[in-house]
């Protein structure tokens, strides 16, 4: 048709993605139907062609679809999502900032530096920056301001606090990154856990130096809120608030560096570690009185319960504590005195005997009592919590019910000629037993309306950055195919850049390109356009993810689009403006700034933990 | 129209809901996986399987249902200073040039994928090689088009929501919904505010929109 090569074809195929992007429209399906249409030309065949739709752009499109679906490295998107969620709707963070405030309470700025660990530590759990930096804004912003501190640094405390969960690891933005750039997950959290806690030190300095400096800002807090502090015992608090939750992050990080599981498990294991510390965070509420369960009526009465299921329950949990702290001895032991960990593949003792002791416990806790002393290290020792044992109870014997049919259709019907072994046990007895249980209570337990939002967000949000992989796979495919990554290569590499150039270059349009644009999409299409030219300047893709990581940082604090900036002006004071938040914001962006100097100075930052784990 | 609309809303609402299900199959699938090899010695064969079948099933079968709710991140720099009037207009154009045609694309061409994913094994169907456990992934294969077809309705019901505006000037409501944490902060400060100077809540444009 008209004159055109290939590769100026690609041109106009990025030239015109990028005019309609300015139109608003959902991004993935633009790049779907661009890359299609394009596609269509660029694989066009005469002789193929029987009909219009014998086209290879079909077939590409079929794959790259199929091979997001099922892409091991993105499988870990929903599942970290889903821990950052449940994690945010488990009302932890008031408890987080409040304990974290006392135990900063010598330290200049107390407040500031409490709010910045707590939106660090929140924000790396949930990932989610919106919903820190407005939960903290309804919760420490006012306080801080009560506390008389200067309105705009406060501001700026939270705003840059909340955006370092995108940053540290486990993020979410690294897995994209990975997936985007075909780098391992592992060695890019390697890469990031220094650069993460350099930018989180370079805030905490400034703020404490900032308060010491002018203590104006910032003044100390009173000596009655100090004395009424005391009161509380702070350890017992960081117990039950911030060392959970670090816990949790810890164990998720530690569970993917030392390579005892991929990503994808570990964040399977942190979002039911997740769910569980909700649930016991709803629980412990519920027995210290603060949460009204469903099954305690408006006066505080307790529902009745059956003795018996309640005894069960008992039983049940006492025996699962028994296991759990026989487990726990035999890695102890493994770990300090190499004693072998058991070689047989099952649990120590033959099959039903759990039950047995766990029945056994019931009998003993129905005739003689929960009250009797050994007894009752196991019982719930508020009344509200009773209940929840008896449900516990009945969905055991349910369990044991269900474990019977099926062992009953195995063996008297006489069906496992068609089965191994493997699959008809006698095991399934302690199986439907425990899991009944402990599911069942867990149900109870967990808040299930949060569960269901977290559940509903998951969803959406996940099809949202994964829909824009499915768009930009088949899209960036036709725009290579056509020549276009060539042509743009060519293009860069005859401005006869010297390295540093070529990197301060990408990282200028990086960051303005934040300026209207989201992380999601400036990872998935633009930043690949970058990648292929990273051999030729002898730049190192994971020393480049990491400053575009700490780059994207800006992109929710700078104007026109901070959003983290808008977030907290919708949930702050009125009388508190835009315009201090932004001033608030400065500083932090020159530390992000200084940050990546710092980086750029001493690659081995990033580049150290990597090598020394990975030997590369 | 508003019925049709609201029709399609909460058939791909409740598709999208029910596959949201999966993460919790999924997290819990592979934690047991990750329990049974460390502490009893005795992995299974069919978690790596079950990650991505549930991932994959999870996000394709949500696509319709974040498109109803407006999750799908735009570049909307600009359309957000648009009048709705000037949104619509658009937006219809656009639904045609830039979305129908993908999607009758992958729903085609996923199809003709999914028939042949079922014909083989003597059209028993594929199974998944990455394991002896053999499992099967015909169907999920099948979720492609069948996630193209939800997207397709859906992808209708936004067209008559352009219809609609176009006529009465204004985005027609979503159905209730769970929203994202800030959004239901920001949302129920605006109303304290405004109940405190006596006037009604006007929500923010984007919200209405999502």
């Amino acid at each position: 048709m008209f004159d055109l090569s290939n590769p100026e074809i690609a041109v106009i195929m990025l030239g015109l993605f990028i005019l309609t992007i300015m139109l608003g429209f959902p991004i993935c399906f633009t790049l779907m139907a661009m890359g299609v249409f394009f596609g269509y030309y660029a694989y066009y065949d005469a002789e193929r062609m029987q009909s219009i739709f014998d086209n290879r752009v079909f077939d590409l499109l079929v794959n790259q679809t199929y091979s997001v679906m099922a892409n091991d490295v993105l499988v870990a998107v929903p599942l970290f999502l889903f821990m950052g969620y449940i994690v945010e709707r488990a009302n932890l963070v008031d408890r987080l900032f409040s304990t974290l405030q006392i135990a900063a309470r010598r330290l200049p700025g107390s407040m500031a530096v409490a709010a910045l660990v707590t939106c660090a530590l929140f924000a790396t759990a949930s990932g989610i920056i919106g919903a820190v930096v407005t939960l903290m804004g309804l919760l420490a912003f006012p306080a801080m301001l009560k506390a008389r501190y200067d309105t705009s640094f406060s501001a700026g405390v939270i705003c840059a606090g909340g955006c370092l969960g995108i940053l540290i690891p486990p993020s979410i933005m690294l897995i994209v990154y990975a997936a985007a750039a075909s780098m391992s997950v592992v060695r890019l959290y390697a890469g990031a856990i220094a650069p993460g806690f350099m930018l989180a030190g370079l805030y905490i300095i400034y703020v404490i130096g900032r308060a010491w400096l002018n203590p104006k800002i910032a003044p100390p807090p009173q000596q009655e809120d100090i004395d009424a502090a005391r009161r509380g015992n702070i350890v017992i608090m960081m117990m039950t608030s911030f060392f959970p939750l670090a816990f949790l992050i810890l164990s998720v990080l530690g569970a993917i560096l030392f390579g005892l599981a991929t990503p994808t498990e570990a964040a399977s294991m942190g979002a039911t570690g997740g769910i569980i510390l909700a649930a016991s965070y709803r629980i412990g509420s519920i027995r210290s009185h603060d949460i009204k369960p469903e099954w305690v009526d408006n006066d505080g009465n307790v529902e009745p319960y059956n003795p018996w299921y309640y005894a069960i329950g008992v039983g049940g949990v006492a025996t699962t504590i028994l296991y759990l702290s026989y487990y726990l001895l035999r890695i102890l032991a493994a770990w300090w005195f190499d004693f072998p960990m058991p070689t047989e593949r099952t649990l120590p003792i033959a099959p039903g005997i759990s039950v047995g002791i766990a029945f056994a416990i019931a009998a003993a806790v129905r005739f003689i009592g929960d009250g009797a002393p050994l007894l009752s290290l196991f019982r719930p020792h508020s009344q509200w919590l009773r209940p929840l044992y008896a449900f516990g109870g009945k969905a055991a014997l349910l369990g044991l019910g269900f474990s019977a049919v099926y062992l009953f259709m195995f063996t008297v019907l006489d069906l496992n000629e068609a089965f191994t072994e493997h699959e008809v046990s006698w095991w399934a007895f302690d199986v439907g037993f425990f899991v009944a249980l402990l599911g069942n209570m867990a149900w109870r337990g967990i808040d299930r309306d949060g569960l269901k939002e977290s559940v509903y967000l998951t969803v959406r949000t996940s099809a949202m950055v994964c829909w824009l992989f499915v768009g930009s796979w088949t899209f960036s495919s036709v725009f290579s195919y056509l020549g276009g990554h060539g042509l743009i290569e060519e293009f860069v590499l005859g401005m006869n850049l010297t390295p540093v150039m070529f990197l301060i270059l990408a990282q200028v349009i990086i960051f303005l390109l934040g300026w209207p644009l989201e992380w999601s999409e400036i990872i998935i299409i633009f930043v690949p356009i970058f990648l292929p030219m990273l051999p030729h300047f002898g730049i190192d893709p994971l020393f480049f993810g990491i400053l575009v990581a700490l780059n994207l940082q800006t992109s929710f604090l700078t104007p026109p689009m901070a959003m983290a900036a808008y977030y907290l002006k919708g949930v702050a004071p009125p009388h508190v403006q835009l315009i201090e938040i932004f001033k608030g914001c400065m500083p932090f962006l020159s530390m992000v700034f200084l940050a990546m100097f710092l980086l750029y100075t001493f690659p081995e930052i990033a580049l150290y933990l990597p090598k020394v784990v990975y030997g590369r | 129209m508003d019925r049709f609309i609201f029709l399609v809303d909460s058939f791909t609402a409740w598709v999208g809901k029910a596959f949201a299900w999966c993460i919790l199959l999924l997290a819990i699938g592979v934690a047991y996986e990750v329990f049974v090899r460390y502490v009893l010695r005795d992995p299974t064969s069919w978690a790596f399987d079950l990650s991505y079948l549930m991932y994959g099933s999870l996000f394709m079968m949500g696509g319709a249902y974040t498109l109803a709710r407006d999750s799908h991140v735009r570049g909307d720099v600009i359309y957000r200073l648009w009048k709705p009037k000037t949104q619509a207009r658009v937006e219809i154009v656009v639904y045609f040039f830039f979305f129908f045609p993908g999607i009758l694309a992958l729903i085609f061409a996923g199809a003709d994928y999914a028939l042949e994913s079922w014909s083989y094994n003597y059209g028993r169907g594929e199974v998944s090689i990455n394991s002896p456990a053999g499992v099967p992934i015909s169907q999920f294969k099948t979720v492609l088009p069948v996630a193209g077809a939800l997207l397709f309705l859906q992808g209708m019901a936004q067209v008559c929501r352009c219809i609609v505006c176009l006529k009465t000037g204004d985005w027609p409501a979503h159905l209730e919904d769970v929203e994202e944490m800030e959004v239901t902060l920001l949302q129920q400060k605006e109303d304290v505010d405004a109940a405190k100077e006596g006037r009604d809540a006007r929500r923010m444009t984007t919200e209405d929109r999502g």
